[in-house]
């Protein structure tokens, strides 16, 4: 069950971009996707939310292949935020958010509310274009939440945020991962993020896998050095797991 | 519009039009055979103009996109151009229609690679094609029979001082079909104007939107220059204005522009035909004199092209 991928690959301008990959994502957890600049997470990530369709092999979704299925069902089992720039025709807030609730203002309000830590009831009447990135991040978390899908797909959902609402965030998605059935992946840049919320962790580099396993055994010394270009280490208390990092390999 | 039907270089008084009025002969021919279905071409045409420039501004997520800036007026100008010049001038709206659909899936090609959606080409495409449609038009021109040739210019400048009843009735019937169904994928084209990817996420198909819209846009772009000739800046100025009284929301955008578009064009016509009775001035001329300052100002105040 969950997701499932099978000799996944993604070419593009004659280049591979992402696997070969094959890996399932069970859900009730939350994974994180990992790796250094332009080494594929965006590009797994669309896969999984269906914007880019692979150049061959196979994703399926409890056992639906994702070409198959309707648009409208798989936006309500899937959840995504891409990372995506604003728009130039403007929305006010409410319009942004009621785009996920066909355009019912009062329940886009009502869902909104109910994620407190996102805080979005101090933007109510303003317009998209006055608000700071990471008051527009806010906005499109939220989207991300409101069908209150079994899937959580978020690319760099932490980005912008201010550090308390990145933890809060991150702390919701670690305590709920995937209510019914379902489960989280984000891709995050910050390891550190990565190692003290993420039950799983999904290493790329140059678009292939490298390590697939909890944060402690993903992140080894040598995956560190090797990937990230990093001398440090994980070390784990009980449940949770910290990031050392002394400084940057020499090589 | 009630105005346009009564202003005219025949003298019909409102209250001949009343009813229970009766009219003389030669009025009454006047009113229902040139003033009546004149009036209602030009509404049909500038509600469609204006129809079309609301969806491509959100489909190009351009406020000042309009189906003149991107070619596909040119092309239908051309393809127009052909058909009279080689004498059948009934297929002139089959022809400008084709026309302005090759140029849209073209343009749909360009924009497109490797699924990813660039606006920045289409417009390079658009101005590029501008140019070359422009050009096959001159040569259409240049090479036809001078008699052929004053008649094309004119209608080139656009206008409505020649109309066949058919024509009428088919750019009425296209403008109220398409919008209808246009209106009813407004709250696509709500998601679709947040971007690409969060359509997507969104549970909207951009791409195959975009198939639908194009094919609905081409029509209405096609039979109006058909009709009329290039009336340019209604697509611009209408949705533009609308736009500022119903946001972002399309259902709303799309009638308001339809109305809108239809009321400007008729007023512009009316002007055309009376300021300089009985000498008629093209109502595209009008139009650009209108349009075009509106559209420098714009720019001049920053907004983004």
């Amino acid at each position: 069950m969950g997701f499932e991928l099978r000799e996944l690959m993604v070419e593009s301008g004659g280049r591979r971009r992402l696997g070969p990959l094959n890996f399932e994502l069970a859900g009730r957890e939350l994974v994180g996707v990992v790796g250094p600049n332009g080494s594929g997470k965006t590009t797994l990530l669309r896969v999984l939310y269906g914007y880019l369709t692979p150049t061959s092999g196979q994703v399926t979704l409890d056992h639906d292949p994702l070409a198959t299925m309707a648009p409208k069902e798989f936006s309500i089992r899937v959840g995504a935020c891409p990372q995506e720039a604003e728009p130039s025709l403007d929305f006010s807030v409410e319009q942004a958010l009621a785009l996920a609730t066909g355009g019912d203002l009062t329940r886009a309000r009502m869902c909104a509310e109910k994620i407190d830590f996102l805080g979005l009831e101090n933007l109510w009447g303003r317009r998209l274009s006055q608000l700071s990135g990471g008051e527009k991040q806010r906005v499109r978390l939220a989207r991300a939440f409101f069908p209150d899908p079994d899937w959580l797909i978020l690319d760099e959902p932490a980005n912008h945020l201010d550090l308390a609402t990145g933890w809060a965030l991150m702390e919701c998605l670690r305590s709920h991962p995937g209510s019914s059935g379902g489960g989280v992946v984000v891709a995050l840049h910050d390891l550190a993020f990565a190692v003290r919320f993420c039950h799983r962790l999904l290493v790329l580099r140059g678009g292939e896998l490298v390590a697939w396993d909890e944060p402690a055994k993903a992140l080894s010394e040598e995956v560190l050095d090797h990937v990230f270009g990093l001398r440090g280490r994980v070390t784990s208390q009980g449940e949770l797991s910290r990031l050392e990092i002394e400084g940057v390999s020499d090589r | 519009m009630g105005l346009a039907l009564v202003c005219g270089s025949g003298e019909i008084l409102w209250k001949d039009l009343l009813p229970g009025a009766e009219l003389d002969a030669p009025s009454r021919a006047l009113f229902w055979q040139l003033r009546f279905p004149r009036v209602l071409t030009a509404a049909a045409v500038g509600g469609a103009l204006a129809v079309v420039g609301a969806v491509l501004q959100t489909m190009l997520r351009n406020p000042l996109a309009d189906p003149f800036l991107i070619g596909v007026s040119s092309a239908s100008a051309t393809g127009t151009v052909l058909a009279l010049a080689a004498g059948i001038s009934q297929g002139r709206f089959a022809l400008s229609a084709m026309a302005a659909l090759g140029t849209l899936i073209f343009l749909d090609s360009v924009a497109y690679r490797q699924h990813r959606f660039s606006d920045h080409h289409l417009l390079v495409a658009g101005v590029a094609l501008t140019y070359l449609f422009s050009a096959l038009t001159g040569l259409v021109i240049a090479l036809s029979d001078p008699q052929t040739t004053r008649g094309l210019m004119f209608w080139l400048m656009g206008g409505f001082s020649d109309h066949e009843p058919w024509g009428t009735w088919l750019s009425m019937a296209t403008l109220l079909v398409c919008t209808a169904l246009l209106m009813r994928r407004g709250r696509e084209l709500d998601i679709l104007a947040a971007g690409d990817e969060t359509a997507h996420v969104l549970g909207v198909r951009p791409h195959q939107l975009r198939r639908t819209l194009f094919l609905l846009c081409s029509l209405m772009v096609g039979i109006a220059v058909a009709t009329a000739g290039g009336i340019g800046f209604v697509g611009v100025l209408v949705p533009h204005i609308a736009r500022l009284y119903c946001g972002i929301n399309h259902q709303a955008l799309l009638l308001l522009s339809a109305v809108g578009g239809a009321t400007l064009t008729v007023a512009a016509d009316t002007l055309a035909r009376t300021a300089m009775a009985p000498q008629e001035i093209p109502v595209g001329l009008i139009t650009a004199l209108l349009g075009a300052p509106f559209f420098l100002l714009q720019l001049q105040r920053g907004r983004a092209l």
